[in-house]
C-alpha cells in the first residue's frame, strides 16, 4: 500500500514529515477560499486522483467523534441542569471577545506606556534622571581590579527592549507583585505592610502586617493550613525522618515517606504506579527529556505552562503548538499547527511527508493541561482523547490546577470527564495547589514510572522530596480519598465547586468578562489594560482583597486580567465582600466589557 | 538635459537597482514554479490516508526496563539519615550522605521547621510572584546575602532548577558559553536550555581554555561590531562533584577581565565547605567576592535542607526575577525547609568550628582512603585534600566499563554488609555531555569521629582486597 503511493524522491525540506499529521485527513479547512478563476484553473491542470483532495478539504475529524459530551457545546447563560445520572452538566469554555474598540485602544495604552519609557530612558542616560537605587553594571568598581587604563566594558548583559520595559513599566507596578506574607496562605492572609520611597525600586517594611481575604494563592482545597491533622503529621515526620536525606534516591536511598507516597498517589489515580519529584517545575522541564526525542512530534497547546515548553524544547523533539481556544473547538486544530502554516507550505503534498513520515517519525506526543491557570479553561478530554486514538498518539495531560480541584472526588480532569485513566497515558500533576505542599508526580503503566525511575535526572543528581512535605501530601491526599474515615474531602470538593460556580456567574452577571468554564476554580476576569494592573492591584489591597495581576509577558499583550482563585475555603460571605470590591473598581477602571450581561439579568444566582 | 546628466552621475547606482529588480523578478518566477509543481503532485485520498494512518506503528513510548534494573529496588532509607542510618532494615554508619556539616537530625534546626509549619503551613501554595513570598524567604534571602558578602540573593525552590534556570536567565541565542567538560549534570542542561553556542574546555585545563578564549578574541576581531553585543560567559564548579578538584578560580579571573567574559560559579559542593568560614570558593582563594558575576549553590548538600540560591550584584540577580524560569513559574521553597536552611546558616556563623572539623576529616578521609586502597585493584581519583568526598575507581583502566561497574558495586554491597554505607556513584550516562568514569563516592561529615573512620577505612580495604 504504502509503496503504492511513494511519491518519486524529493528533496524535502527537514521537518515536513511532521506537518503530515496536522495536515492529515482535513487538508485544511482554511478560511481562506480560494479564488474562483485559481479554482477554474486548478481544475483544468487537475490529474484526476486530485479532485479527492476536494473532498479532504471538506472533511471533519469531529464527524467519527459523534455526539460526545465535549463537542455538545450549550449556550452560555444556560442554568446548570442535572443530567439523568445526578450529576452535573459541564460547563463550556468560554472566550467572551471585548469590542475592537477596545482591544485597539488597548495597543494606544501600550504606545503611550513605552513611548513614556524611553522618554525616560533617555532622560536616566542623559543624567536627568537620578536615582541611588538603581543597580549599575558598576563599571567604576571594577576599575578597582584593572587599574585605570585597562578597559572594563563588557558587553552589555541585558538587550535594550528587556532593561527599558523592566525599569520603566514593571517598576511602576512593581508593588503589586511579589508582595510578601506572613501567615499561612489560607483564605485569609496576613501581608507585609510595605512602602517606596523611590519609586518602586526599594522598599521600606515598617514591620506591620495586614489581614486580608486571600483569592491569590493556589489553595484550591484549602489544604494550606497550619494546624489540623496533615500539619500535625508533617511535623511528627521530622522527628522521624528528619528535614531531608543529603543525597539521591539512586545512590543513597529513598526516604520512606516518598515510598509510601508514590503508592498512594498510584492508588489515588487508578494507574499501575507513580514517581514522585520534589519539585513541579523540574517534574515537566526534565522528564520531557525522558520520554521524547529527536523523532518526536510534540504537539502542544499553545498555552502550555512553561515548564512544558521548556521540557519539549530540551528533548530536542520536534514541537508544533496549536491553537487554545475552546471556542473554535481547539482539538480540531490539534494536527493544523494551528493554522500557522504559510499558504505555500499547505501545498506541500502529502506523500512527501508520509514517506518521510514513516520513515523518521516514532512517536507522537499530544500534551496538554488539565485546567489552563491564566485561561480557566478545562481541557476538551474526550475530544483529545478519540483524536489521539484515531492517529496513535500519546497523551500527556498536566493536571497541576485540576488534580484534587475536578471531579466528584477530586480525581482531576479525568474523572471530570468520565473518561478511562488508561487511556491518558502520561498523568501528570503537582502537589503544590489542592494539596498545600510541594512537589510533582508522573503516574501511568508501571513500564513508563519504571523508564523514568531509570531516566529520570531527579534520581541521579538531586535530592529526593522532604520527609514532612511528603507527609503533608499523604495527609491531605488520605482525607480526600476519605481514608480518615470523615467525608472532610468530599465536603471540601462540593465548596469549591460552589464557589467557583457562584463566583463567575455573579461576575459575569456585572458585565465581566470572564474566561473558561464555569467548573473552573481559576477565575481569569479580563481587563485588558495594562495601566489597570496596578490600579485593581492597589484598589483591591485598600479593599483588604489580595488579588493576582497578570499581564504581558505572562499573557497576550492585549489580555491583561486579574486572576482569583477561589478555594474550599473561602465563606460565601468573603466571596460576596470580594465580589462588592470588584464591583466597585471595575465601575471606576471601566472594565466592564461584556455583551452577554443581559443573560444573567434576572437569573438567580445561588450558592 | 538635466536627466542625461542625473544617468551620467548615478550610472552605477541605477546599474545596481535594475540588478535588484531582476534578482527579485526571478526570486518570483521561480517560487510561482515551486508552487506549480506542488500543486500538481499527486495527492491522497481519505481512504488511502487512513489506510496509512492504520499502518504506521508508533514506537512504544517508552522502552522496557527489566525488573532488576538497580533504579527500581533503590534502598529505602527508615528514620533519619544521620552518621549512623537503618537502611533496609540494617543500621549503617552513613559515608554516603552529602550532609557534610551534619545537619541532619540537629535539634535546633528541627525544632525551628516545627514551629514553621504551626506558623505557616507546609507548602507556600503560589509562585514568588503571586502571594509565595513569605518573609523567611526575604530573611534568607538577606542571610545569605550577608554571608556572601553580596549585595542581593535569589532563592530556588530547588536546587538543580537553581543552576539549570540561572545560566538561560542570562545566555540567551547568539551568545557564547565556555564550560568545564567535567561539570555536572544541572549545568549541562542550564546551557542547553539558554541556545547559546557552547564551548567546552577540558576539566581544569587552563592552557586549553585560554586557546578557545583567544580563538574567540580572534573571531571577534573580525567582526568587532558585532562582538560587543555578544555576551561571553564562563560557568564553572567550585568544587567538582564528579571529579573532586577545585577550580583555579584567580586563573579564571584573570581570563574574565583580559577576554571580557563573566563567570559563573556553581558552589552546590563547596557552600559551607571550602573557606575559613564555609563561604566556598571565593573564600578559599581570598577573592573579594565582587569580581564574581554570579554564584550558584543548592541548599542541599552541606545545608541539609532543599532548595538553591543565587548571589551577586543586584544588577545581575535581580533580573532572575523576572527572567528566572525555575523562579518565576514554580511554587516557592516550603517555608519549613527555609527556615531550616536559615538555621544551619545561623550555626555555621556562630560556630566557624564545625567547618574546620570537616577539612580536618576531609584531610584525614583523604590520607585514610589513599592507604586503604594500597595494593587493592582501586585507587582514589585525584582531587583536592579539602574536598568532603572521594571518588573511588578501578586502576586499570584498560578494563571494559561493565567490568569495572560490576567490581565497584561488588564493593560496595560487601561494605554495605558489613554496616558501612558508601554510595556509588551513578550517571545517566546516555545523556551526559562526556562520558564519566565509573566510581565509588565516599563522602565524610565534620561529626565523623576517628574510630568511626578506621573502622570504616577497615572495612573498605578488605572489601576492596576481596574483590
Ligand atoms: C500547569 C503547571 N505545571 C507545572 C507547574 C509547576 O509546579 P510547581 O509550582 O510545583 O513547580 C505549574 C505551576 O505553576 C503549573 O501551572
Amino acid at each position: 500500500m504504502v509503496e503504492a503511493i511513494r511519491a518519486p524522491k524529493q528533496p524535502t525540506r527537514k521537518g515536513n514529515a511532521f506537518r503530515i499529521f496536522h495536515k492529515m485527513p482535513f487538508k485544511i479547512h482554511s478560511n481562506k477560499a480560494p479564488k474562483l478563476e485559481d479554482k477554474e484553473k486548478e481544475k483544468e491542470s487537475m490529474p484526476p486522483h486530485q479532485e479527492n483532495a476536494e473532498l479532504l478539504l471538506k472533511y471533519d475529524p469531529l464527524r467519527d467523534l459523534g455526539d460526545c459530551p465535549s463537542s455538545s457545546r450549550k449556550d452560555s447563560g444556560s442554568e446548570a441542569s442535572a443530567d439523568f445520572n445526578g450529576n452535573r452538566k459541564r460547563s463550556p469554555n468560554e472566550f467572551e471577545q471585548a469590542s475592537w474598540i477596545t482591544k485597539h485602544s488597548v495597543y494606544l495604552a501600550w504606545l503611550v506606556l513605552l513611548i513614556f519609557a524611553h522618554i525616560r530612558e533617555f532622560m536616566r542616560r542623559v543624567g536627568l534622571e537620578s536615582n541611588k537605587k538603581v543597580p549599575l553594571e558598576l563599571d567604576s568598581q571594577w576599575c578597582r581590579f584593572l587599574g585605570t587604563d585597562q578597559d572594563g566594558h563588557f558587553p552589555p548583559l541585558y538587550s535594550d527592549f528587556e532593561s527599558t520595559y523592566t525599569r520603566n513599566c514593571y517598576m511602576r507596578v512593581k508593588d503589586v507583585f511579589e508582595r510578601p506574607i506572613g501567615s499561612c496562605p489560607g483564605a485569609k492572609v496576613n501581608v507585609l505592610d510595605r512602602y517606596s520611597k523611590d519609586y518602586n525600586w526599594s522598599f521600606i517594611y515598617p514591620g506591620t502586617q495586614t489581614e486580608v481575604i486571600n483569592t491569590g494563592s493556589y489553595n484550591y482545597l484549602g489544604f494550606a493550613q497550619s494546624s489540623g491533622p496533615c500539619a500535625e503529621a508533617a511535623a511528627a515526620s521530622i522527628d522521624v525522618e528528619g528535614i531531608t536525606t543529603c543525597g539521591q534516591a539512586s545512590q543513597t536511598g529513598l526516604p520512606s515517606s516518598q515510598h509510601r507516597l508514590e503508592s498512594l498517589v498510584a492508588d489515588f489515580l487508578g494507574t499501575e504506579d507513580a514517581i514522585c519529584f520534589p519539585m513541579g517545575f523540574a517534574t515537566n522541564s526534565l522528564h520531557c527529556t525522558a520520554i521524547a526525542d529527536k523523532n518526536t512530534l510534540i504537539l502542544s497547546d499553545e498555552y502550555n505552562h512553561a515548564s512544558l515548553r521548556l521540557g519539549s524544547r530540551l528533548s530536542g523533539a520536534n514541537v508544533k503548538a496549536f491553537k487554545h481556544n475552546g471556542e473554535h473547538e481547539g482539538p480540531r486544530e490539534v494536527f493544523e499547527g494551528g493554522g500557522r502554516v504559510r499558504e505555500q507550505e499547505e501545498m506541500q503534498t502529502l506523500q512527501q511527508g508520509i514517506t518521510k513520515l514513516i520513515q523518521s517519525l516514532l512517536q507522537i506526543i499530544i500534551i496538554i493541561e488539565g485546567i489552563y491557570s491564566m485561561e480557566g479553561s478545562i481541557c476538551d478530554l474526550p475530544t483529545i482523547i478519540a483524536l489521539k486514538k484515531k492517529y496513535k498518539a500519546y497523551l500527556y495531560l498536566d493536571e497541576a490546577h485540576s488534580i484534587g480541584a475536578m471531579g466528584r472526588s477530586g480525581r482531576g480532569v479525568v474523572e471530570y470527564w468520565d473518561v478511562d485513566v488508561r487511556d491518558v497515558d502520561i498523568m501528570m500533576g503537582t502537589f503544590t495547589k489542592s494539596f498545600g505542599s510541594a512537589g510533582g508526580y508522573i503516574a501511568g503503566s508501571k513500564r513508563l514510572v519504571s523508564h523514568l525511575r531509570r531516566a529520570s535526572p531527579t534520581n541521579f543528581y538531586c535530592a529526593p522530596m522532604s520527609p514532612p512535605v511528603a507527609e503533608q501530601i499523604i495527609g491531605s491526599m488520605s482525607i480526600i480519598m476519605g481514608k480518615d474515615g470523615t467525608n472532610e474531602g468530599a465536603l471540601r470538593i462540593d465548596r469549591l465547586a460552589r464557589n467557583a460556580r457562584y463566583f463567575r456567574l455573579r461576575l459575569k452577571q456585572m458585565g465581566f468578562i470572564v474566561y473558561g468554564s464555569d467548573d473552573s476554580p481559576v477565575v481569569p476576569l479580563l481587563i485588558y489594560y495594562p495601566t489597570h494592573c496596578g490600579e485593581y492591584g492597589r484598589q483591591m489591597l485598600a479593599r483588604k482583597i489580595a488579588v493576582v495581576v497578570v499581564s504581558f509577558p505572562a499573557t497576550d499583550m492585549t489580555e491583561s486580567r486579574v486572576r482569583f482563585c477561589l478555594s474550599a475555603a473561602h465563606t460565601k460571605e468573603m466571596l460576596d465582600e470580594v465580589l462588592d470590591a470588584v464591583n466597585v473598581v471595575g465601575d471606576h477602571a471601566f472594565s466592564k466589557h461584556s455583551k452577554k450581561a443581559h443573560l444573567y439579568k434576572n437569573k438567580r444566582i445561588e450558592w | 538635459m538635466s536627466l542625461m546628466l542625473f544617468f551620467e552621475q548615478n550610472t552605477l547606482h541605477i546599474l545596481l537597482e535594475f540588478v535588484l529588480v531582476g534578482v527579485a523578478t526571478w526570486l518570483y518566477v521561480q517560487r510561482r514554479k515551486a508552487q506549480a509543481k506542488l500543486a500538481r503532485e499527486p495527492r491522497l485520498t481519505p481512504e488511502e490516508e487512513d489506510a496509512l494512518i492504520a499502518e504506521w506503528q508508533p514506537e512504544p513510548l517508552t522502552p522496557e526496563t527489566p525488573d532488576d534494573h538497580f533504579a527500581l529496588n533503590p534502598r529505602i532509607a527508615n528514620g533519619k539519615m544521620t552518621k549512623e542510618v537503618v537502611m533496609d532494615g540494617k543500621t549503617c554508619l552513613n559515608l554516603a550522605s552529602t550532609n557534610f556539616l551534619g545537619f541532619i537530625g540537629n535539634e535546633r534546626i528541627e525544632t525551628k521547621a516545627k514551629q514553621t509549619i504551626f506558623k505557616y503551613g507546609v507548602g507556600s501554595c503560589g509562585p514568588r510572584g503571586f502571594y509565595g513570598t513569605v518573609d523567611v524567604h526575604l530573611d534568607l534571602e538577606k542571610d545569605l546575602a550577608e554571608f556572601m558578602e553580596c549585595e542581593e540573593s535569589a532563592l530556588y525552590s530547588y536546587g538543580f532548577a537553581t543552576i539549570a534556570s540561572a545560566i538561560p536567565a542570562y545566555a540567551k541565542r547568539g551568545d557564547i558559553i565556555f564550560v568545564d567538560k567535567a561539570c555536572n549534570f544541572s549545568i549541562q542542561k542550564g546551557v542547553q536550555a539558554s541556545r547559546s553556542t557552547i564551548y567546552w574546555f577540558d576539566h581544569n585545563d587552563m592552557t586549553d581554555l585560554e586557546r578557545l578564549l583567544e580563538e574567540q578574541d580572534q573571531r571577534d576581531k573580525k567582526n568587532p561590531k558585532k562582538a560587543s553585543k555578544v555576551r561571553r560567559f564562563l560557568v564553572v564548579e567550585g568544587l567538582y562533584a564528579n571529579t573532586g578538584r577545585i577550580c583555579p578560580l584567580p586563573k579564571l579571573l584573570e581570563f574574565k577581565w583580559k577576554y571580557k567574559v563573566r563567570v559563573f560559579i556553581d558552589e552546590s559542593f563547596s557552600f559551607g565547605v571550602l573557606g575559613k568560614t564555609g563561604r566556598g570558593v571565593i573564600e578559599h582563594y581570598g577573592i573579594d567576592p565582587i569580581q564574581v558575576d554570579l554564584v550558584m549553590a543548592s541548599l542541599e548538600n552541606a545545608i541539609a535542607s532543599t532548595g538553591g540560591f543565587c548571589a551577586g550584584r543586584s544588577f545581575v540577580v535581580g533580573h532572575q526575577r523576572l527572567s528566572g524560569l525555575g523562579y518565576c513559574f514554580s511554587a516557592s521553597l516550603p517555608p519549613l525547609l527555609a527556615t531550616a536552611a536559615n538555621e544551619a546558616l545561623t550555626m555555621i556563623k556562630e560556630d566557624p568550628g564545625r567547618v574546620h572539623r570537616l577539612q580536618d576529616r576531609s584531610r584525614a578521609l583523604h590520607a585514610g582512603l589513599t592507604e586503604a586502597l594500597k595494593g587493592s585493584p582501586f585507587r582514589c581519583r585525584e582531587g583536592e585534600v579539602l574536598a568532603p568526598f572521594r571518588h573511588v575507581e578501578v586502576a586499570d583502566s584498560s578494563l571494559r566499563k561493565e567490568e569495572k561497574e560490576r567490581m565497584l558495586d561488588e564493593v560496595v554491597e560487601k561494605a554495605f554488609e558489613e554496616g558501612i554505607l558508601i554510595a556509588r556513584a551513578r550517571y545517566l550516562d546516555e545523556n551526559e555531555a562526556f562520558p564519566i568514569e565509573p566510581s565509588i563516592r565516599v563522602s565524610t561529615q565534620s561529626e565523623l569521629e576517628d574510630f568511626e573512620l578506621k573502622r570504616a577505612l577497615n572495612v573498605i580495604e578488605r572489601a576492596a582486597k576481596i574483590v
